[in-house]
Order: C-alpha cells, then sequence, then structure tokens
C-alpha cells in the first residue's frame, strides 16, 4: 500500500486526525483535507504526543497518524501511550523503513527494528500490523486505545506543501474539537504505583 | 512549613511556596499539565495534583511540550513542569511546534544550577538556558517565595492572552 491509499482509508474514520510533518502532511491536505486535521509543520517525533494530549481533553477518537523514522525519535511516547492509556486514541505509524521526506534515507525498521514489538514491550495491550487500506481502516475504527503498525512502501506523491500558517490551523483544529471537549479531570496512571 | 505526600508517584516535600503557586496556577486557569521529574518542581506536580489537575508523567521534556500542545488545541491551557536542563531537551518543539502554531503554555522551571548548586554538570545548562528562552523569545519571571505565586498568577493569564509559552523560574528555596 502507498502513503496516499493509507491516508484516505485513515480519512474515512470519523473523529480528530494528527497528521505527521513532511509529505504525511501534504499528501493528506491534498487528498481530503478537513478542518478535524491537525497538520504538523514541525517538531518531528511529537504526532503521537499531540494525539494523547488531545485524546485525554476530548470525548470523540483521535487518530494520529506518525512514522517510522519520526517514532524512532520519540520512543518513550509507547510507554506514555500504555501508561494512561486513553480509550479514544489510534496511533497509526505509517512504516515505510525510510525517511520519506528527505530523500529515503533508510531507518531502523528496514535492518529488523519491530515497532508492534516495541510497543507491546512498553506495555501497550493492543498491538495491530496491517498492510492494505481495509485492515487499515478497520484497526483504525476499532476498539481503542491501539496502536496500528501500517507496512506501506516508500513512496511520495507529487503534491505541494499545505499553504496554511500555524495559527489559522490551530484555530480551524481547536473551533472542531471545542464542542467535543471533556470536562478536565485528575488523571491517575494506570497500575500500581511506585 | 514543610509536609510529605505520597500523591501519585514518588514523595516530595510540598512547601507553602508549592501550595501557593499550585493555587495561583489554577486560579489562572492552569487545567493540565504534564513534568519530567525533577527535585525543585516535584513539590509544586503534588501540589497540582491535589487542587484536582491531571499531571501526566512525560518520559523527557520534548515530549512534554508535545503532550501540553495536544491540550491546548484541545482547548486546555497546560503547564509543563520541568528542570531548566529540559529546556535544552524541549528547544525545536517549544520554537516549531508552541511558538509556530501560537498556544497557550506555562513552564514551570526548576532552575538548577545555581549559586547553591551542589552537582558541578548542572551549571553550564543553568546559565544556558536563560539565552534559549531568550533565543526562543519566551518571557521569564522568577517565583522565588510564596509571597511571588500573583507573579505566576500574571504570567498563566498573558500565556493565554497572548497564546505565547511563558516561563516561570523556581531557584531552589532559599536560595
Amino acid at each position: 500500500m502507498r502513503r496516499l491509499a493509507a491516508l484516505r482509508a485513515l480519512a474515512g474514520v470519523p473523529g480528530l486526525r494528527v497528521v505527521n510533518l513532511g509529505y504525511p502532511s501534504r499528501e493528506m491536505y491534498h487528498a481530503a483535507d478537513a478542518p478535524e486535521n491537525f497538520y504538523m509543520l514541525g517538531s518531528m517525533g511529537l504526532a503521537s504526543s499531540i494525539g494523547i494530549g488531545v485524546a485525554l481533553g476530548v470525548r470523540e477518537r483521535v487518530v494520529a497518524i506518525d512514522g517510522d523514522g519520526s517514532v524512532l525519535m520519540n520512543l518513550g511516547t509507547f510507554a506514555t501511550f500504555a501508561r494512561y492509556a486513553p480509550p479514544n486514541l489510534i496511533l497509526v505509524v505509517l512504516d515505510n523503513g525510510v525517511h520519506g521526506s528527505t530523500g529515503d534515507q533508510p531507518t531502523a525498521t528496514s535492518s529488523g527494528a519491530r515497532l508492534d514489538r516495541i510497543a507491546a514491550g512498553a506495555g501497550v495491550r493492543r498491538v495491530r500490523v496491517v498492510r492494505d487500506p481495509r485492515a487499515l481502516l478497520r484497526a483504525a475504527t476499532g476498539r481503542g486505545p491501539a496502536v496500528v503498525v501500517a507496512r506501506i512502501e516508500p513512496g511520495n506523491a507529487d503534491v505541494p506543501v499545505v499553504p496554511l500558517d500555524g495559527p489559522t490551523l490551530r484555530d480551524r483544529f481547536r473551533a472542531r474539537a471545542a464542542s467535543r471537549r471533556r470536562v478536565p479531570r485528575p488523571t491517575a496512571p494506570r497500575g500500581r504505583s511506585r | 512549613m514543610r509536609a510529605t505526600t505520597g500523591l501519585g508517584s514518588g514523595t516530595a516535600s510540598v512547601t507553602t511556596r508549592d501550595r501557593k503557586l499550585a493555587r495561583a496556577l489554577r486560579r489562572a486557569g492552569i487545567d493540565f499539565a504534564a513534568t519530567v521529574a525533577c527535585g525543585i518542581v516535584a513539590g509544586v506536580s503534588h501540589a497540582l495534583a491535589e487542587n484536582g489537575i491531571a499531571v501526566i508523567d512525560a518520559t523527557r521534556e520534548e515530549e512534554g511540550v508535545g503532550l501540553c500542545a495536544g491540550a491546548a488545541l484541545a482547548g486546555r491551557t497546560p503547564a509543563l513542569l520541568l528542570q531548566n536542563s529540559g529546556i535544552g531537551n524541549s528547544a525545536n518543539a517549544l520554537a516549531s511546534l508552541t511558538g509556530f502554531y501560537r498556544l497557550p503554555l506555562v513552564l514551570i522551571v526548576g532552575a538548577r544550577g545555581g549559586p547553591t548548586e551542589f552537582i558541578a554538570a548542572q551549571r553550564p545548562m543553568g546559565r544556558a538556558y536563560v539565552s534559549i528562552l531568550r533565543a526562543l523569545d519566551i518571557p521569564r519571571v522568577t517565583v522565588r517565595a510564596a509571597r511571588d505565586a500573583p507573579v505566576a498568577e500574571r504570567a498563566v493569564r498573558r500565556a493565554r492572552a497572548e497564546s505565547r509559552a511563558v516561563a516561570v523560574v523556581l531557584p531552589p528555596e532559599g536560595e
């Protein structure tokens, strides 16, 4: 599956989306722009963290769309994901084995690093590996919290950069999220206290 | 006045400064917090939890900036409690996420590396973080004692009104 096909499938999941920087945001903007999409234009590595922060503050489903190179910069995120486990959050890692936005330099998943096992080892209970858009859509609409590793082919669609500025992207996403806020409450980590 | 609490994970001394600061933060609108462990801010973290505010443990300060950005996108006013060395760990996220999207964020910064520092390795970042904050255009105020808590309240209001990051620096008490 190409990244564009994966993103088109994820655009069909009702809810809010956090989209990783570089070509994932460019392709999503091109294929299925919506105010429910928060496009990252910087801060590589933080798609999952932004997704956790949003998911803890809203009721509806949040799909955070990360990449293998990006999530390898922030592996602690799997531990945080497992610990706070927002039930409305699906973390999708589009794994093409390369840094696709900077010239296809190989990442560690191309030489054997298994993100599904890293997530499971960090304590994530629901981990799926998918290889086609239909299975991806099913996993992303299924029960959360879940980590979904989607194996995709390298390669980018020929689409321009997202033309919107930061505050514009913030405002339209926040307005969409505002109607779905939940009342703040103390959040305790799962499991035993130390 | 000191008391020890076992709320959440770990134990910490909660001082009057911690309690007054936590109440000021809540009063000014903080309703979400993340932290990376630091001895100076640990008491504030406990005091926030006592005030009913969620405190999420991040594994690294940069991750904490991401969590807080998500919370802000969901309409909350977040605080990140960290040691000043963590300003270095999170500089890119503070610039290209919090700054670029103009999101509110209150950094509660434990100031290691000052005159009473007992670990020499804390001193280089203890000097550098001030320049990093300045380079990132993040204004900085200091809360030395409990009576300075209103300074933090104003800082939160500024973060909300101007939709930006502000830093509230906490030196070790008595320094």
